[in-house]
């Protein structure tokens, strides 16, 4: 008995804490498998979509394939290593930066004009906002089909244009000077929806009060635009130039119906050249080494625009 | 002299909207003048109008007696500091104070530099200078804003609800010191607030309005002790005047049952809007005073005072005296008034009844 009595008590003082470690334990194990049932259908999507895809490409990028896109024979960095080599592929990505950066300039400033005209208070200013974003509600094949009406070299309304100024015509989608031109003018057409609904956003943000108080003040409407307009709309222009440089990279179904990469690879961009040696000429083994190094080449330039960016975009 | 002045102005949205209608008043020069009512009362848009940043839609303005109604804001050379004080983020504070001066060449720079100095010391911030605005307290916000009308040197300085995103004890010592500033720099200030407190304590003159309406004009103790209508008499005081519809016979009004006051005045009607203020209600009378007794159902201890709250008349009054009073809801207390108190309003047109003669001198009546 007297034995007993305190190891009885001990037993009880063990028991205790036991079972909370118990209870913790077991919603330790039972609270992350809640959290991740929630996360499974994206995580089942992600994986076939995005993760799957990424590593197989990458993989793909160190062998050469067969025709159904299996791997055969591994050759390391060859792929990458003919690729620099190819003057079709570094014609093909000087064009793509052209492009980029042309693209990119010209809707970005379009859209900031067409914003900063659409944030006026005018009559019938809701009439322009729409129309101004309405390009975002056209697909790119709808699009492309009539750019290439704009283009046709006799009845398209550019050469008609030209005529009127006495300029002969010109076959926008043909000829090597042009092509990428005309690509290039049908994109920022499509893309300047988008940008300019975010960039009113962005300027309908900035509290009207500041502009009243620069009113008073009597500041010139181009020291207001430089010095508070822009400033103060700088974290949307940020988001919308990483997003159309992005998207610019990507460019693929206008070049498809346009021009199908010709003039002599005048518009073969990045993403087409991928598309031609993946699936016309089923070189899948270089078209990876392609993809990779156009993920690559987004990849850092988004870095570097971050870096870039710190200093100039006002977050509030 | 007339520093601004606005004659029968009025204020229509889309040709039927009329938010405000036969605005006339003017301010003198070196004047605090309080623009205060309810919100929606359209005091915002009458500084919004002598600013330019709100088109007039009929009537005049007048700036340093010459017509501004067409002036665009910058030529109106006044100072605006708004209620969300309308910093630019993105600045510091000096940047801040200076962006509005900035380009005008007439003022040097070695003057901007002095001026902004001078603002800098007479709001306090002179270690600031390099803090952007987000890095700043509430009230540092609110003196960089004054910072900044006051090196515009702009005569005139606008003000919109400029205290109301304060707290309470910031806010005090705002009043006091925006108070002071006016004063030490002989600005025309046009301040506009829905607290009665600041229209009270802060302002030379006050106007209220109501529903685009002008209620009344002049020294806030005039409008205390003299209110036009009920409504100045209601929105001016706290706690509010208490009132009560009264019938009258014999020349007296009925305040309670066996408590009738002698009419100051010949009436005209058979009902009446009685009215006193709280703190006249008192606990105890003097010689010609009337009493009345009723079961207390609130009582408010705020230390130096206490306010008990009693039905009359079905209506719900408070009286306010000085000092703690241990007293329970449900108690039954006397209460003692001067029939010199009341005030009398017209039923119908809400406007105080004009005492005839001078029998009871509450100050000037302004309107």
């Amino acid at each position: 008995m007297m034995l007993e009595q305190p190891s009885a008590t001990g037993m009880k003082s063990v028991d205790k804490p036991k079972r909370i470690g118990n209870k913790r334990r077991r919603r330790a194990f039972v609270n992350p498998l809640v959290g991740w049932t929630f996360l499974l259908p994206s995580i089942v999507l992600l994986a076939v979509f995005v993760f799957y895809p990424v590593l197989k490409t990458i993989y793909l990028s160190f062998f050469l394939t067969d025709f159904a896109g299996n791997p055969t024979v591994f050759v390391g960095l060859s792929n990458f290593k003919d690729l620099f080599t190819s003057s079709d592929y570094l014609m093909s990505l000087v064009y793509t930066l052209i492009f980029v950066a042309g693209t990119v300039l010209a809707t970005v400033v379009i859209s900031v004009l067409l914003a900063l005209l659409a944030n006026e208070k005018l009559k019938g200013v809701g009439f322009f906002r729409t129309v101004y974003a309405s390009t975002m509600g056209i697909s790119v094949s709808v699009a492309a089909v009539f750019w290439m009406f704009l283009f046709n070299p006799s009845i398209g309304i550019m050469n008609r244009f030209l005529h009127v100024f006495g300029i002969p015509a010109i076959s926008w989608l043909t000829n090597p000077h042009w092509a990428l031109f005309a690509i290039a003018l049908s994109t920022v057409w499509m893309n300047i929806g988008f940008s300019f609904l975010i960039l009113l956003g962005g300027l309908q943000n900035i509290s009207p009060s500041l502009y009243e108080s620069v009113k008073i003040n009597g500041v010139p409407y181009f020291k207001q635009l430089r010095k508070i307009t822009l400033p103060l709309l700088s974290p949307t222009l940020f988001f919308v130039i990483v997003i159309s440089i992005i998207n610019a990279f990507q460019t693929f179904g206008q070049v498809d119906m346009l021009t199908k990469g010709g003039p002599s690879n005048h518009t073969n961009l990045l993403v087409y050249s991928i598309y031609q040696d993946a699936f016309v000429n089923h070189q899948f083994g270089s078209a990876s080494a392609e993809t990779v190094v156009l993920a690559v080449i987004i990849f850092v330039l988004t870095i570097l625009q971050f870096k870039l960016g710190e200093k100039r975009v006002h977050y509030q | 002299m007339t520093q601004i002045e606005m004659k029968d102005v009025s204020k229509t949205y889309n040709r039927k909207n009329t938010v405000l209608e036969g605005i006339d008043f003017s301010v003198e020069k070196g004047e605090f003048f309080v623009l205060v009512g309810p919100s929606g009362c359209g005091k915002s848009t009458i500084l919004r109008m002598i600013a330019g940043l709100e088109e007039i839609s009929e009537g005049e303005l007048l700036i340093a007696d010459s017509l501004a109604n067409d002036l665009l804001p910058k030529e109106r050379n006044v100072s605006m500091v708004f209620q969300n004080y309308a910093l630019y983020p993105h600045m510091t504070v000096k940047e801040n104070i200076l962006f509005g001066i900035g380009h005008q060449q007439k003022v040097s720079k070695i003057e901007k530099e002095e001026r902004l100095a001078k603002a800098l010391e007479l709001v306090q911030l002179q270690e600031f200078i390099d803090r952007k605005p987000r890095e700043l307290s509430g009230g540092q916000r609110q003196r960089v804003a004054l910072a900044r009308a006051i090196v515009s040197e702009a005569p005139i300085c606008l003000m919109d609800e400029p205290l109301s995103n304060l707290d309470a004890k910031l806010r005090a010592q705002m009043r006091m010191e925006i108070r002071q500033l006016q004063q030490r720099l002989g600005l025309t200030l046009v301040y506009v607030t829905h607290d009665q407190v600041e229209a009270m304590t802060m302002g030379d003159r006050i106007m209220i309005l109501n529903q685009g309406h002008v209620q009344q004009i002049g020294k806030p103790i005039d409008i205390y002790n003299d209110p036009a209508n009920t409504f100045v008499a209601s929105f001016i005081g706290s706690p509010q005047m208490n009132f009560m519809e009264t019938t009258v016979a014999d020349g007296y009004s009925k305040i309670a049952t066996d408590v009738s006051a002698q009419l100051p005045f010949i009436p005209e009607k058979s009902k009446y809007l009685v009215a006193i203020r709280p703190e006249k209600l008192k606990s105890q009378g003097d010689a010609g005073d009337l009493n009345f007794k009723v079961y207390i159902n609130a009582v408010e201890q705020l230390g130096n005072e206490t306010i008990l709250g009693f039905e009359l008349n079905n209506e719900q009054w408070k009286a306010k005296w000085n000092g703690q009073w241990a007293i329970q809801p449900g108690e039954l207390i006397s209460i003692y008034f001067s029939p010199q108190d009341l005030y009398y309003f017209d039923v119908d047109s809400r406007e105080q009844v004009v005492l005839s003669g001078g029998q009871q001198q509450r100050g000037e009546v302004t309107v």
